[in-house]
């Protein structure tokens, strides 16, 4: 298990490398000139040049790149052209609310997409299976962000039962001191029930959209896995020997899931991708929509910032995820 | 009498144009016996040995028939009843040992598992169980083996691990289906062996199917003969050796002894059981049909042709006839 953890490391520094340097570089073959952005149309030339060396934009593009990455290494992401603020403090101020938003998303989608895809393999082609596919096909048909508002009709405009698409707290409520950065927890832990209950509100809409799309993929990879084991030789097997019902059961469920977990940790990445969208929709002030805000006024070190730690989250929840599988599957252990 | 099968019927696919999988067969296991089951792939002799534990492939029902076990009827029973039947009294062994063992759950426990889902006993008990039988098939360091998991283990291993798990409640029957074909010449006889040995040591009777007339000459006490879904030959293993009665008989003789008599083999390969041919159902493959004897027009009934052996051939005297003397000795 620790050489597995080991070798998995040693890719993931090179991976991040690799997509700091990809996305540094392919920011500045952008046709758009920052320095034209922060100085003004009408600069004179004196200006744009102190801008420029302000903006490390007269050096090398090699000599930029290294420095960035050097400066990675040391936790240090850079300054914000818009804001002059560290990078780094920019996102760990956001990352949270991003993370409790995809956090709570994955998991209800599971908590949905597992018993209903074990119903639905238990009983192939019956109501409930059909019902389910359909329902998978559909969720996945549109966007998340078009379900977005189509549930900001139903439930704000409409039935009028959630708050409006206007951050994580109503507007005037103060937000808890901060300890752990999670609205959620920390309301808890400080005893504010009323703000936990109102953060849950306003989070609400944005889970249930990113689950609704979600629970389809998770609901036919379930239901294809246990299907799959339950029509395996060994189940037969283990129905011929008599095994007890509970035993069966225990199995179905282990050996059909270790797989399903996999995948879902690939959707764990596109979910960091898709939340910059829902964020956008319902104005919640996290990592998605800072990336969204930053591009179009061509804040690049924020940008690549957002890009490297997105990517170092979703090779950190890939490697949990097969470490996870290694765990429930000895095969994978041998074999690696 | 042990085991006792009456006018069991199998079909497979759909209920207006079935496949008539198994087609009214009977056949008897007493207490002690060594069974041979044979016939080509596609004879219906898995089959029918899993609908003894009422189970089928996917799709295939049970439509017909009776099936006896020490007088009670097993046929109707309920799930949970056939849970608890399953396993305690007859054990299974199949062809795939490590296809049929859990990938990602040590060996040892699945035998206990098993143990512990028909006897009241602890986890402690059922692991002395397991180890025990671990070592009754013939398994050396069983206490290593018993941590294995099943893609750490050679085909002959695993094949013992099915054993031990089949055996684990001392059935009074086991069932073995081809439960040498993935293995090599060598392990085959050992595992037979053991086999052999552990079901007398248990006291439990054996029902070998297989397609290899060498194991049924080498293992078995009597022998049934299926093609097409049916019986066609049902004898004692000496008047069976010493003359054959039945073509399909010959064809896996002659297969076996690599002969290069074509007029002793089945033409082509089984056909699809959805229509059934009139008459004999082998008589489109046969070396031996023959309009005048009522091959093409009459189903042939069991004949019976002294001492217990019975063949479903309406020219068996010419068929065991047939067969040059040479191959007799087998």
């Amino acid at each position: 298990m620790k050489t597995l953890i080991l070798k998995r490391l040693c890719f993931v520094l090179p991976q991040l490398v690799l997509v700091a340097a990809v996305v540094f570089v392919l920011l500045r073959i952008l046709p758009v000139d920052p320095v034209d952005r922060i100085a003004g149309q009408f600069a004179t030339p004196e200006l744009r040049a102190q801008v420029e060396e302000e903006l490390g934009l007269d050096r090398s593009l090699g000599t930029q790149l290294g420095s960035y990455l050097a400066g990675i290494f040391q936790g240090d992401f850079g300054t914000s052209w818009l804001t002059s603020d560290p990078v780094r403090e920019e996102m760990v101020e956001r990352f949270p609310l991003t993370l409790q938003l995809i956090t709570l998303a994955f998991f209800v989608a599971l908590a949905i997409a597992i018993p209903l895809g074990r119903a639905s393999a238990a009983r192939e082609g019956s109501r409930v299976d059909k019902a389910a596919q359909s329902y998978s096909l559909f969720a996945g048909a549109q966007p998340d962000f078009w379900w977005g508002l189509m549930f900001l009709f139903l439930f704000f405009f409409k039935a009028g039962i959630l708050p409006a698409p206007l951050g994580v707290l109503t507007p005037g409520r103060q937000a808890p001191d901060e300890i752990t950065h999670f609205i959620l927890l920390d309301a808890l832990i400080r005893g504010q029930l009323g703000v936990f209950v109102d953060a849950l509100r306003h989070l609400a809409l944005p889970v249930i959209t990113l689950a609704f799309v979600l629970t389809g993929p998770f609901t036919k990879m379930t239901r294809q896995s246990v299907l799959s084991v339950s029509k395996s030789e060994y189940m037969l097997y283990a129905d011929a020997t008599g095994l007890s019902e509970r035993a069966m059961k225990r199995s179905l469920l282990r050996n059909g899931l270790a797989p399903v977990l996999t995948l879902a940790a690939i959707f764990f990445g596109f979910l960091l991708g898709g939340a910059a969208l829902i964020e956008t929709v319902f104005t919640l002030n996290g990592l998605g929509l800072y990336a969204v805000q930053r591009m179009l006024v061509v804040d690049f070190p924020a940008v690549q910032g957002v890009v490297v730690w997105m990517t170092a989250f979703a090779l950190l929840m890939y490697l949990i995820m097969d470490l996870l599988y290694a765990a429930l599957d000895p095969r994978v252990r041998y074999s690696e | 009498m042990l085991l006792e099968v009456k006018d069991l019927s199998i079909e497979y696919g759909s209920v207006g144009a079935p496949n008539h999988g198994v087609c009214a067969v009977s056949f008897s296991i007493s207490e002690g016996e060594i069974v041979g089951i044979v016939g080509e792939s596609g004879s219906g002799k898995s089959s029918a040995m899993l609908a003894v534990l009422g189970l089928t492939r996917e799709g295939g029902r049970i439509v017909n028939g009776s099936v006896r076990f020490e007088g009670q009827e097993l046929l109707g029973l309920t799930r949970e009843e056939w849970r608890a039947f399953r396993g305690s009294s007859i054990g299974l062994v199949t062809q795939s040992p490590r296809a049929a063992l859990n990938p990602v759950r040590r060996v040892g426990e699945q035998i206990a598992e098993v143990y512990r889902s028909h006897r009241k006993a602890t986890k402690a008990q059922a692991r002395e169980r397991a180890l025990e039988l671990l070592r009754l098939v013939g398994i050396n360091d069983p206490e290593r083996r018993h941590d294995a998991y099943p893609h750490e283990l050679s085909g002959g291993m695993a094949q013992r691990i099915l054993i031990a798990i089949a055996l684990s409640c001392t059935p009074k029957l086991l069932i073995a289906d081809e439960p040498t074909s993935g293995l090599d010449a060598t392990v085959q006889a050992q595992v037979l062996d053991d086999l052999r040995r552990v079901t007398r040591e248990v006291g439990s009777s054996l029902a070998l199917v297989t397609h290899d007339l060498g194991i049924v000459a080498n293992y078995c006490d009597r022998v049934y003969v299926m093609e097409s879904g049916e019986i066609v030959e049902e004898s004692d293993v000496e008047s069976f050796f010493a003359r054959p009665a039945h073509p399909a008989s010959l064809a896996l003789l002659s297969k076996q002894q690599d002969s290069q008599d074509e007029a002793l083999r089945l033409r082509g390969a089984p056909l699809d059981r959805i229509v059934l041919p009139s008459g004999c159902f082998l008589h489109p493959r046969c070396p031996f049909a023959d309009q005048a004897s009522g091959c093409m027009t009459e189903h042939p009934p069991l004949y019976d042709i002294g001492a217990g052996h019975r063949s479903r051939c309406h020219r068996h005297q010419t068929v065991r006839d047939a067969l040059p003397s040479r191959y007799a000795s087998a």
